[in-house]
């Protein structure tokens, strides 16, 4: 019963989050007038008998009604629901229906793997420097991932595309991209170390210490907490970073169809892209305090 | 002296050196002969060295102006953020660390809420909606970053509240912002938050030379890092893999992408720095 309950509030919560993002992005292309007037002609065009008004009744430039566009904006939102319809480009009319295939698949697939990838690179730094702290190697090792964790997403799509003469390279190569540069690996190894640091400084740590406790036993827990919160925290800037790679290397996917959509004032692509994100935000916060939960179930107040 | 120092005289060394650059595409003081460019040079050509134009010319452009030009404009860019996520973060920081009512929960679920959205996209449909500059968006940029220096503030407010000097100054009548303002801020966090815009710097850099590279955002004229980048990817006929004195070595790609990799591993070196001299103020072991 408590668990339908949380189901249900959190499909509630959903709901209105994806709401509020719409209708917010809506209602900016509504106050801008050149928008306002694409838009019309494209209700006009796709669903003139939704509105009521028919598109040979309207003039050319002239805007509708307010109320017709969120009609329209209502028709649109709970279509998505009953029939899956996204609605058609405003650019070229193809259905947006397609986005929610091969596109959100690749994006998601490389975001996730490249934030799991950059924690295992970051965890293998980290160990080497524990173990080898003043080893030459090991240093000169670590501050290289780092230097190459320092360069631009441009800079290493640029050798795979003209260094390595793959102009369709593998996702493992794009993984590996989004993984290290932009600072990613550099940021992931720094957090990493900073929870190590802060864990061993703890009283919790100082007792393990005191009682001779099996030290790698005790700080699996917590070490499993701070990486949930990493991969969380990474997962928003993975995925923007997954856009770029994605526009740079010509990789249909979301990222690909985000810039085209910006570039080709697809309005209602943005506003489509601005709900599937929403989900996958949603998705991925759930996700984490699931984990959190599962792995601390101590009740946590915000103080 | 100690290799901490060494290491702190480096970066700081190379930060000056980058200061000092972007002073100049400030001022764009340049001699007369490297600025001019005969306009009947072919745009997408690279014409190697010569003794007029140091680093040779492209896109009708001499290549070693563009490039003080464009660190001037990472300089402006990274500039812009930080000032919008230091108010903000401090702003955020304080509001959800000391007890002010509701607007403690408010000000906590917009930290939440501003963490969990991807940056670069957020931008991307700015960009989208508003068809605004550059500027406006970084300024942006530096707003939804802020909950992360909010956060750390937080937790350090919260740290330091159990204390026995708060509760001291509280008792000695010392207004509640001032405790805030000097024993938190000042005494207590300046090297975090120091180690914080460092690395916002950083990331302001990189987002400046993204979004240029996109072609977003940025108007006629405008030079950056990212924009090079955008051209000199886009000329066929020039390579990295050759030696840089050969005439197809892709200089015009070099130059920003070292640009952008000393300045973002300098940035990167100093907000560890001060980070390390955080935790050991707190008499943490490293």
């Amino acid at each position: 019963m408590k668990f339908l309950q949380t189901l249900g509030l959190l499909v509630f919560y959903t709901l209105l989050l994806l709401v509020i993002v719409t209708s917010v992005v809506y209602a900016v292309f509504l106050i801008t007038p050149g928008i306002r007037v694409e838009l019309g002609h494209y209700i006009l065009k796709y669903y003139s008998d939704v509105i009521g008004i028919s598109a040979t009744g309207a003039s050319g430039g002239e805007q509708l009604p307010l109320w017709a566009y969120w009609k329209f904006y209502l028709h649109w939102f709970l279509n998505i629901f009953v029939k899956g319809d996204l609605g058609y480009s405003q650019f070229d009319g193809k259905p947006f229906s397609a986005l929610l295939g091969a596109p959100i698949r690749t994006t998601l697939s490389l975001a996730v793997v490249s934030v799991l990838l950059s924690l295992f690179f970051a965890l293998g730094m980290f160990v080497l420097q524990l173990r080898w702290k003043d080893n030459p190697f090991v240093r000169a090792g670590i501050g290289g991932f780092k230097a190459l964790s320092g360069l631009h997403y441009i800079v290493l799509s640029y050798f795979v595309l003209y260094g390595l003469n793959l102009r369709q390279p593998p996702h493992w190569i794009l993984i590996l991209i989004i993984a290290v540069g932009n600072g990613v690996l550099a940021d992931t190894y720094t957090v990493l170390k900073e929870d190590f640091d802060k864990l061993i400084n703890s009283p919790f740590y100082l007792g393990i210490q005191t009682r001779a406790g099996d030290k790698i036993f005790h700080l699996l827990k917590p070490l499993s907490l701070s990486f949930s919160r990493i991969m969380y925290s990474k997962f928003p800037a993975v995925l923007g970073g997954t856009f770029i790679v994605e526009y740079i290397m010509n990789v249909h996917a979301l990222g690909l169809e985000t810039i085209k959509a910006v570039v080709e004032n697809d309005h209602l692509k943005m506003l489509v892209i601005s709900f599937l994100i929403t989900i996958l935000i949603v998705v991925s916060t759930v996700l984490y305090h699931t984990v959190q939960k599962y792995v601390d179930p101590r009740p946590v107040k915000d103080l | 002296m100690s290799r901490f120092n060494l290491r702190k005289s480096l970066l700081l060394t190379v930060l000056g050196l980058y200061l000092t650059l972007a002073v100049w595409g400030w001022s764009d003081h340049f001699p007369a002969d490297w600025k001019y460019v005969r306009r009947d040079t072919a745009l997408a050509t690279f014409y190697p060295p010569s003794p007029k134009h140091i680093l040779g010319i492209f896109f009708q452009q001499d290549l070693f102006v563009s490039f003080v030009r464009s660190t001037y404009s990472a300089f402006v860019a990274g500039s812009v953020a930080l000032v919008s996520f230091l108010v903000i973060g401090i702003l955020l920081g304080v509001g959800s660390g000391i007890n002010i009512g509701k607007w403690q929960d408010v000000l906590n679920g917009t930290m939440k809420i501003l963490n969990a959205f991807p940056k670069f996209i957020v931008l991307l449909l700015y960009a989208g909606l508003f068809s605004v500059n550059l500027i406006h968006m970084l300024i942006l940029y530096g707003i939804i970053s802020a909950p992360k220096l909010g956060e750390l503030l937080k937790a350090r407010i919260e740290e330091l509240k159990r204390e026995d000097f708060i509760d001291a100054s509280i008792a000695l009548g010392i207004p509640i912002p001032q405790i805030i303002a000097r024993h938190v801020l000042w005494h207590h966090s300046r090297h975090m938050i120091l180690s914080q815009l460092f690395y916002m710097f950083a990331m302001a850099i990189f987002m400046e030379a993204s979004l240029a590279y996109l072609n977003l955002g940025i108007e006629e004229g405008y030079q950056s890092w990212g924009l090079m980048l955008n051209y000199a990817t886009s000329v066929g006929g020039l390579t990295f893999f050759t030696w840089p004195w050969n005439p197809n070595f892709n200089l015009p790609a070099f130059l920003p992408s070292m640009g952008l990799l000393i300045v973002i591993l300098t940035l990167f070196g100093l907000s560890s720095l001060w980070a390390q001299e955080d935790k050991k103020r707190r008499g943490w072991t490293i």
